[in-house]
């Protein structure tokens, strides 16, 4: 580090004001202040981002399986249906033949006859071990389905039962309704004679009054039934409309299970097209670096002067950092790296400037390279091994460019970096 | 007059004050009985129309969901096979 080495430190630092054109305490106060600054920030969110890459490449895993099952369960409920679709086909043309031979059989010579009958015996041999087959299929897939198909079917047939129900006694009520109707007119015919009479009718009259009010009542809740009613029944004649084939599915497969050799399943197909996009893009989730068995490892770093990919992306990732900036991006990017558990307290110099050189070459813009006389400036400068905040303050002062623009640089070196590593390993896998 | 409202005069044609009045009190109670029934099949028909719909609902889920995958035609294995996941 550079406490520990005064002279290579100060030289560094002359280099550095002659570039930028400042004192040399102010590049060694600018190059302290930064320091401490970003360690500090560096440490309070490393351990933050590595658990979350952690957690996330967890969450992915399990996500992966559970599509993977799903995924297997239908792959069986296919197979499954292509069973009972092919069994039922087959069944209804050996049934047909069958029949055939029924019809010739007597009226053949004995040797075809007997051969014919041969046919026959073979012939139900082979359609009971479909029928049992598909009865089996069926059955796989009325667990398979059931809840989701079984349930509304079976809750809408219960309901046209309960919409009979309610007609009948809909009908009922209009009966009593006319009754009260009719009794209503009598009564009120009667109450004149008697009031005719000089009889005293003004209880009957008020009586009179309620009863009509009751079936002035009585009718309105009719009227609102018969409404309910002709909702209900739209419904169910929607549902049957809409949902038709599924409840016919839902019925031929209760029908194939109970009776292997009766039920046919006459389903429409969709044209190859329309396939299942949703299901299989929930099914194809981003490849997460948990997941993958080669980088799961979380690593243990040495401290040799070898520079490896991941420390060099660790040092990208914390010239970000230094630089003022964790865009989420960037974050994301880090947690992808599940084998930086610890960043590495030093590197080599030379090697990470090789590195730097490496990547500035092979993606263009953004990152400039580092020629060979600053590199060999920088080298003798700098320590030997020196830590990644160092080489981040040389870099940028180096670069002697926009925050912004530097980010944007690293980040799609960065990106880049992991694309081509991606390609590597699709390419020898 | 309709038949049914002749028949009822010819039960009530005779009645003075007193037994029109027991009659009427009659009808209204039967009447009442006939209104509450009506009452309650108006509520049962709110639980039919709600499970109509429930139904609807489940059907439409299971249309989109299995409907898709396997009344329709599904993938191929060759499809399934590119699908880069691994257990």
């Amino acid at each position: 580090m550079a406490e520990s080495a005064a002279a290579p430190g100060n030289r560094f630092d002359n280099f550095v004001a002659q570039r930028v054109g400042v004192e040399p305490d102010q590049v060694r106060e600018f190059r302290d202040n930064a320091r401490e600054t970003a360690r500090a920030a560096f440490d309070a969110t490393k351990s933050k981002v590595i658990a979350g890459a952690k957690e996330g490449g967890k969450l992915a895993a399990e996500g992966v399986k559970s599509g993977w099952n799903a995924l297997q369960q239908w792959r069986e409920s296919r197979a499954n249906h292509r069973t009972v679709e092919n069994g039922t086909q087959q069944i209804d043309l050996m049934q047909a033949e069958l029949e055939g031979i029924d019809q010739q059989v007597l009226s053949v010579p004995p040797a075809e006859a007997l051969a014919m009958r041969g046919r026959q015996q073979q012939l139900r041999g082979q359609i009971g071990q479909l029928a049992t087959e598909r009865q089996k299929a069926a059955s796989a897939l009325a667990n398979y389905h059931g809840a989701k198909i079984e349930q509304p079917r079976a809750a809408a047939e219960a309901q046209a039962n309960a919409i009979r129900g309610l007609n009948e006694r809909m009908r009922t009520s209009e009966q009593a309704r006319d009754i009260a109707t009719a009794n209503f007119n009598a009564i009120n015919r009667q109450i004149s004679i008697l009031d005719a009479q000089g009889q005293n009718t003004s209880v009957l009259l008020q009586k009179l009054q309620q009863f009509g009010k009751q079936i002035e009542d009585h009718t309105s809740s009719i009227n609102t039934l018969n409404q309910r009613l002709g909702t209900a029944q739209n419904a169910l004649d929607a549902i049957r409309s809409k949902h038709g084939k599924k409840i016919q599915f839902a019925e031929q497969l209760r029908g194939i299970q109970n009776d292997g050799l009766s039920g046919t399943l006459a389903v429409n197909r969709r044209k190859p097209e329309a396939r299942l996009s949703a299901p299989v893009s929930e099914l194809r989730p981003e490849p997460s670096a948990a997941t993958r068995p080669e980088t799961a490892a979380p690593t243990a770093r040495d401290e040799s002067s070898e520079t490896r990919p991941e420390d060099l992306r660790a040092i990208v990732a914390g010239f970000a950092k230094f630089i003022g900036r964790l865009p989420g991006q960037l974050r994301e990017m880090l947690g992808k790296l599940n084998g930086v558990d610890k960043l590495p307290e030093k590197f080599d110099t030379e090697n990470v400037i090789d590195r730097w050189n490496e990547f500035a070459k092979q993606n263009g813009s953004g990152v400039k390279e580092i020629g060979a006389s600053d590199k060999k400036t920088l080298v003798e400068m700098l320590p030997t091994k020196t830590n990644f905040v160092d080489f981040a303050l040389a870099m940028r002062l180096y670069l002697r460019r926009d925050s912004e623009e530097v980010l944007k640089g690293i980040q799609g070196t960065v990106q880049k970096f992991l694309d081509a590593e991606e390609a590597k390993k699709s390419k020898a896998a | 007059m309709g038949e049914m409202e002749r028949s009822i005069e010819s039960k009530i044609g005779g009645m003075d004050a007193a037994q029109l009045g027991q009659y009427l009190d009659g009808v209204m109670a039967e009447h009442a009985a006939a209104a509450a029934d009506t009452a309650a099949a108006l509520n049962e028909s709110d639980g039919v129309i709600a499970i109509l719909k429930k139904a609807d609902n489940d059907l439409t889920e299971a249309g989109e969901e299995i409907a898709g995958m396997l009344l329709h035609d599904p993938p191929d294995d060759e499809e399934v096979a590119t699908l880069s996941i691994k257990q």
